[in-house]
């Protein structure tokens, strides 16, 4: 044993050195335990976290934790696996024979056909040669780079699937891909570790006899020999159908493999038991063909002759099929035949030589496309009656025999049939009555009792089935429901009425139809009329043309007539139309009810209505028209107060959205109002349309958000009949006083400033004094209604007192103040302050003087203090404007009711005289006797 | 800073990546070609840390002339024989008789007349990418060595 002792010695270190590092670090490391013992548990817990972490970053630094780096290879290395071959089920790689070509085959797209040694082959470059890439300049060895071979605009069917492609990708080793990493389709000249020499080797390619291109590798090392240099070639046929490989003086060749029948014996891949065992010749329709696709419904052999016999299955009926026969032009022709639907035949497909005369079963009545891949000539049916019908595409057509399909029979029992007779039988029948029971070829129909039909013809759609194939037609038939029906006439005979017919209105119609079944070929109809004298029948709908009932109603015709409604129904339904039938001795008679009807009036509600004083409803077939001006005794209508939706800010009045539903009322009561036709219609807006009219359904309507004040008349009518109107009055108050006002002050103050500065002090104090300027004849009132023609206020809603018993005689009016509607009266109360304090009069006697006339309410004493601050120096728009602003919360409801009024008052008058106090107004008698003092004296 | 310097004259090409490793190491002298074909080919392995990749930049710096060729193809070493295979690589990027390609070897596209330098985008970075191999044809010295010096958050890759 040989010691080491230079092992020896580090190990002895590194014990000597632990035990003094342990010692050392005894003390410090039981304080940083007892430390750590003394946190709390949470702190404890976050401790070794930290330095759980911190020893795993620890590790991570040194780069040996346990995850695999990232840039680790995976499970395929980053590279692509190309397609994978997916074979059918119906494929069978092993069996009862050898196949003939094998999956790697397949899937490669191609096979070797046989080894040649022809050396009839030129390896030096033409003149018609390209270079490929640069080889020949710098030599290669692996196929790194861009070794592209185009070809420009021709193509080579690659691979299993023959996508047909225009560029490859080459390599120096004499091997061809459709893509770089595609190593499925790989076509290879066989040369292993071929070497392109710098200055020596050259690769091109030419156009080549034929639809070719050649790609030679011209003298290049092999197999490791850099001796002698060989040549490489491919030929790459256009067609797509096979391609040869060279190398030197050995050729092999490649035939390409159909995708659609990898075993070339004829059979479709789809329809091939064994796809990659040529197990038969199947090229054209011989009898082998015919076993393989149309075994479902024949049998085909060989006589001693070598014809073929076909043999029809007993469930297959011969006069079923027909031949499609044609020849094909060109080898491996590929014809395909589909059929419009399934059948116990299929589609078939035929592969053929040129030359060949296929024959092809189809099937009558079914329509087939045929697809040949090149044109095929000699197409023929063996049925006379089969249509060929081509197609653009050379070698494509239609062809179909067509065939009759019918039902025979009547209502009860039938069959169907076709033409030609080929056993069809009965899939499905739809659009019937009552129960229709089929089977095979036959159907029964049977009645029931509630049956709808009425005994006419109904249309069919019927399937019809043969041979596994089935085909919609459609069939008219009639059932044995009209028998059951000759004696119920009720199904024969229609009988309609307008139910209501409005009086004064449009006529309503009225007709009849009377169309009995042939075997009630003695029955009659009459039209008449039971109308109690409510009701004028005419013959035309503008009430022209006589009617004489009862009316005969021809069979299978009908008869009509209008109806006048000339006096209300007592009852709903009490006119009545008969329509008798007579069947023989008995008589089936049909009734329809009409009401005469009218409009009965017109109700109209509001949630924010207020107290009218001729109120809702409006008397129907009533225009019911408003006037202002009707008062005391006012029109009919419905009232809107002002402060019933209207809210005053400082900014003004906003007035909140309403509604006031109208609708008519029929009578006689109970009269349904179905399918009526009523119309409504704003007849008059004064002074202006605001809000908007909604008809809603049935007899109503609804006015809508009206914003501004004035009265609005609404009239409606039912099926034409007379005019119901109604009214909602929202009523103005009168129109703004605001420049009279203004210019009564100034003559005013005029007056009273020529008072106070030529009278005695005593003198203002004097009781007539008082009276004579500020009480006795309306010193200080406006009289009469303040009003303008085109905005004029409902007298009956601004009324003026025109009796001397209450003490307000031709007072009382309200107009617009200010933007608010006012009581004027409190504006002569202001001129009374004014004045009062203006003069000089004592405070005493100003006070005194409010007791004359009527009681102060709180309006009064505010406009009252108003006017005396006007007269200590307010500014008098001003203090009004917040005076009118004030009162009208405080105002009462004759005030608050009144709509605002946007115009100035155009019917003021100057004169003391008597005058008409509804039409005009008039400033107070101090103003105008100021005016008269003030006017300039006149000679 | 990965400097991998190799023998063909004439010719460079880098290869810029991010990375956080931190190492220096020399790789061992190229050896002669012996062939008639003139070419030579090493391959570099790559460590790319894809999480901290932002793109992955491949510079070629070309003295090229009529006869020679430079690519560099990058890709999967599957078989882990260290030698990437063509059926392997991804992608080649070269200058051939000083024409610049790239070419895509999983779809077939290529490209000629491409500039110096391509990027490919995070995205696109395959992580099993670990293997570029460098080929030369056409002529050119022998003997040079290839250097590989990793810095912190970057490095560069430079053949020449």
């Amino acid at each position: 044993m040989v010691m080491d002792w230079n092992v020896v010695g580090i190990f002895t270190a590194f014990a000597i050195s632990g035990v003094f590092a342990a010692y050392a670090l005894k003390r410090p490391l039981a304080k940083v335990f007892a430390r750590l013992r003394a946190l709390p548990r949470l702190a404890q817990v976050a401790a070794c976290v930290c330095v759980a972490v911190a020893a795993v970053e620890a590790q991570k630094q040194q780069g040996s934790t346990n995850e695999p780096p990232l840039n680790a290879p995976g499970p395929l290395g980053g590279i692509q696996v190309g397609p994978v071959l997916r074979i059918g089920p119906q494929l069978r790689l092993s069996g009862g024979g050898v196949a003939t070509v094998s999956a790697e085959e397949v899937a490669c797209g191609y096979r070797m056909a046989y080894e040649t040694n022809d050396t009839c082959h030129a390896y030096a470059m033409p003149t018609n040669a390209a270079y490929l890439g640069n080889a020949h300049i710098r030599g290669a060895a692996s196929g790194f780079g861009m070794n592209v071979v185009d070809f420009g605009d021709w193509s080579f069917p690659f691979g299993s699937n023959g996508v047909p492609r225009s560029r490859l990708w080459w390599f120096p080793d004499g091997r061809v891909r459709a893509l770089p990493h595609d190593v499925a389709g790989e076509i290879s000249a066989g040369v292993e570790g071929a070497l392109a020499v710098q200055g020596e080797s050259r690769l091109w390619w030419a156009a080549g006899e034929g639809d070719c291109r050649v790609l030679t590798w011209e003298g290049v090392f092999a197999g490791g020999d850099t001796n002698a240099a060989v040549n490489l070639q491919v030929v790459l046929g256009g067609d797509g159908d096979w391609f040869e490989t060279w190398s030197n003086e050995v050729g092999r060749v490649y035939a390409r493999i159909n995708p659609d029948d990898w075993d070339g014996d004829g059979l479709d891949n789809a329809i091939d038991a064994w796809p990659v065992a040529s197990d038969g010749d199947c090229f054209g329709t011989g009898v082998d063909w015919l076993n393989a696709n149309c075994s479902g419904v024949l049998s085909a052999s060989a006589d001693t002759n070598g014809e073929i016999v076909v043999g029809w299955h007993t469930n297959a009926n011969a006069n079923a099929y027909y031949w499609l026969q044609f020849t094909a032009t060109r080898d491996r022709t590929r014809v395909t035949v589909a059929c419009d639907g399934p059948s116990n035949l299929g589609d078939l497909v035929v592969i053929a030589h040129s030359n060949q005369v296929c024959r092809v079963p189809l099937l009558v009545g079914a329509c087939y496309h045929v697809q040949a891949s090149a044109p095929v000539d000699d197409v023929s049916a063996s049925d006379a009656e089969a249509q060929i019908t081509y197609l653009r595409s050379v070698g494509e057509f239609y062809v179909e025999r067509p065939i009759e399909l019918y039902l025979s029979g009547g209502g009860g029992t039938g069959t169907i049939a076709s033409a030609p007779d080929i056993g069809v039988a009965i899939g499905t029948i739809t659009g019937n009555c009552c129960e229709v029971s089929f089977n095979a070829g036959a159907y029964t129909w049977t009645c029931c009792g509630t049956c709808q039909c009425t005994g006419y013809g109904q249309n069919w759609n019927v399937t019809a089935t043969w041979e596994g194939y089935s085909k919609l037609f459609p069939w008219w038939a009639q059932c044995d429901c009209q028998a059951a029906n000759e004696s119920n006439p009720a199904a024969w005979v229609g009988l309609s009425a307008a139910p209501v017919v409005m009086r004064g209105g449009w006529l309503g119609g009225v007709s009849a139809s009377f169309n009995p079944p042939e075997s009630a070929s003695g029955a009659t109809a009459s039209l008449r009329l039971d109308g109690g004298g409510k009701v004028v029948p005419w013959g035309m709908e503008n009430r022209t043309g006589a009617v004489s009932l009862p009316m005969s109603i021809p069979p299978g015709g009908g008869g009509s007539f209008w109806l006048e409604g000339v006096t209300v129904s007592d009852t709903v339904g009490d006119v009545r139309v008969y329509l008798d039938v007579n069947v023989g001795e008995d008589t089936y008679t049909l009734t329809q009810s009409v009401t005469i009807a009218c409009v009965d009036r017109m109700e109209m509600t509001s949630a924010v209505s207020g107290t009218s004083e001729n109120p809702p409803p409006f008397p129907g077939e009533t225009e019911c028209p408003f006037n202002v001006t009707n008062s005391p005794s006012v029109d009919k209508h419905l009232l809107i107060p002002f402060c019933n939706v209207a809210t005053l800010g400082q900014n003004g009045f906003t007035v909140s959205d309403f509604a006031v539903d109208m609708e008519l009322v029929l009578e006689p009561e109970g009269v349904s109002a179905s399918g009526l036709q009523t119309e409504w219609e704003v007849a008059e807006a004064s002074p202006q349309m605001s809000g908007s009219l909604v008809p809603l359904a049935g007899l109503a309507a609804r006015f809508v958000n009206p914003k501004q004040g004035g009265f609005y008349r609404f009239r409606a009518r039912v099926n034409g009949s007379p005019w119901t109107g109604g009214n909602v009055v929202l009523p103005l108050c009168g129109a703004s006083i605001d420049a009279t006002f203004d210019s009564d002050m100034v003559a005013l103050t005029t007056i009273m400033t020529a008072l106070r500065d030529n009278m005695a002090w005593y003198q203002k104090q004097d009781d007539d004094f008082g009276d004579l300027y500020f009480y006795m004849a309306n010193a200080m009132d406006y009289v009469g209604r303040v009003d303008n023609v085109q905005w004029p206020t409902v007298w009956k809603y601004n009324q003026i007192e025109d009796s001397l018993l209450n003490g307000y005689y031709r007072m009382g009016a309200v107009a617009m103040f200010r933007g608010i509607p006012t009581r004027v009266a409190k504006l002569g109360n202001f001129m009374a302050a004014y004045g009062t304090k203006t003069v000089g009069v004592w405070e005493i006697l100003r006070m005194m003087s409010q007791w004359k006339g009527s009681l102060n309410d709180t309006t009064a004493t505010m406009s009252w203090d108003a006017g005396t601050d006007v007269a200590l120096g307010s500014n008098l728009v001003e203090r009004t404007s917040a005076l009118a602003l004030d009162m009208w919360p405080l105002a009462d409801i004759k005030v608050r009711r009144l709509w605002p009024n946007i115009m100035s008052a155009d019917n003021h008058v100057e004169t003391s005289a008597e005058f008409d106090y509804n039409r005009f107004f008039a400033s107070p008698g101090t103003v105008r006797k100021s005016r008269t003092w003030l006017a300039p004296a006149q000679d | 800073m990965i400097v991998v310097r190799k023998g063909i004259a004439a010719l460079a090409c880098g290869l810029a990546l991010w990375t956080c490793a931190a190492a220096e190491r020399k790789w061992p002298q190229l050896p002669e070609g012996t062939l008639p074909d003139t070419e030579v080919s090493t391959n570099v392995a790559l460590q790319v840390d894809t999480a901290r990749l932002q793109s992955f930049q491949l510079r070629l710096q070309a003295e090229s002339c009529a006869s020679n060729e430079v690519v560099v193809a990058v890709g999967c070493d599957a078989n882990g024989d260290g030698d990437l295979s063509f059926d392997e690589a991804a992608f080649a990027f070269g200058c051939d008789c000083g024409v610049r390609y790239f070419a895509n070897y999983a779809t077939g596209a290529a490209l000629e007349g491409v500039g110096d330098t391509l990027v490919v985008g995070r995205r696109f970075f395959d992580p099993t990418w670990n293997l570029a191999k460098v080929v030369k044809r056409g002529g050119g010295a022998v003997g040079e060595v290839v250097t590989e010096t990793v810095e912190n958050q970057r490095f560069m890759l430079i053949f020449r």
